[in-house]
């Protein structure tokens, strides 16, 4: 299973978000409304980027007590490649990382 | 009931439904989405995220689902393998047998000895060495082995290696064969094509189940 050569807008949009704070470990919910994409798109894309290798996930207390432990996501060395190389591919393109975000919407 | 403890109930119920439709090996993921409702503030986003929860387990249970799961499919797989394998060991073992002299008297199909006798003896061998090929390809289908794919496709590749090696000499008699048959009916290439499709669609579904890797 690879990934295609050139991401569609919703991965590529996710991998934008990811890459404006490659330390930070986000929610699902954060990279929704940062990418504006819904949770069953969302959640697909993450699942395939995680099975490739290109996403780092993990389970992180919640914040308030009494709430469950929530999922957090960031990329990999490998991933920060991916999106670097995605990234590039777009800017080689005529449209640019703000239009895939905004169109991912 | 008020609107937002309908919208609650909901969100839950959704968020219940998708953790059941989702296949074992995406628990986790499952459990990552459902965990996230609880932090969204608004009641309607709570409920609409819920509702794609559910899309994103209906969406990885169908990438999970294989058709070799169901014993049907790989019967009739198995099925056609086998009639492959049959009509391939058939004609070997006449060819070899006429070949080898076994039929020193009595050759029982008489009017192919012209035939048999430019066929050249690799052509039976490799025919037989396909015709074993498809006989394991059976059994690894019934086994779900991993390697069913492999075991179908060098037989297959063989088969066809040997259909156009004769379809490149006139004497072998098999396009003839095929173009008596294309005059009296111009659907009677149908039959060939029909058969050809389906071994592939086998090897592709073959291939396909090994490339998912959906628990069992």
């Amino acid at each position: 299973m690879t990934l295609a050569r050139k991401c569609s807008r919703q991965t590529l949009a996710l991998l934008a978000a990811l890459m404006e704070q490659p330390r930070t470990l986000q929610h699902g919910y954060e990279l929704s409304k940062a990418t504006g994409l819904k949770s069953g798109t969302l959640y697909p894309i993450l699942i395939r980027l995680s099975d490739l290798g290109f996403l780092d996930s993990r389970w992180k207390d919640a914040e308030r007590p009494g709430r469950p432990p929530r999922h957090v996501y960031r990329l990999t060395a490998k991933g920060l490649a991916l999106a670097r190389e995605q990234m590039q591919v777009v800017a080689n393109s005529k449209s640019g990382v703000r239009p895939i975000m905004a169109g991912a919407r | 009931m008020t609107v937002r403890a309908l919208s609650q109930w909901l969100s839950r119920q959704l968020v219940r439904a998708a953790l059941h439709v989702s296949p074992c090996e995406r628990e986790e993921w499952a459990k990552a989405m459902s965990s996230e409702v609880e932090e969204i503030p608004s009641e309607r986003e709570a409920l609409w995220w819920s509702l794609g929860c559910l899309q994103a387990s209906c969406h990885e249970r169908l990438k999970s689902m294989k058709p070799t799961n169901w014993w049907p499919v790989r019967w009739a797989m198995a099925l056609w393998i086998a009639l492959l394998a049959v009509e391939t060991l058939f004609s070997a073992g006449i060819t070899l047998a006429y070949k080898l002299g076994i039929f020193t008297e009595h050759f029982p199909y008489p009017r192919n000895v012209p035939l048999l006798e430019v066929t050249p003896l690799w052509e039976p061998i490799l025919a037989l060495v396909s015709g074993v090929g498809f006989l394991l390809a059976i059994v690894l289908i019934l086994k779900r082995s991993r390697v069913a794919v492999g075991a179908v496709v060098a037989p297959f590749a063989i088969t066809l290696l040997l259909f156009a090696v004769r379809l490149s000499r006139p004497e072998s008699g098999d396009l003839q064969a095929l173009s008596i048959a294309y005059q009296k009916s111009h659907y009677a290439l149908i039959w060939p094509i029909l058969g050809l499709a389906i071994t592939i669609l086998i090897c592709l579904t073959l291939w396909q189940d090994r490339q998912t890797s959906a628990a069992r």
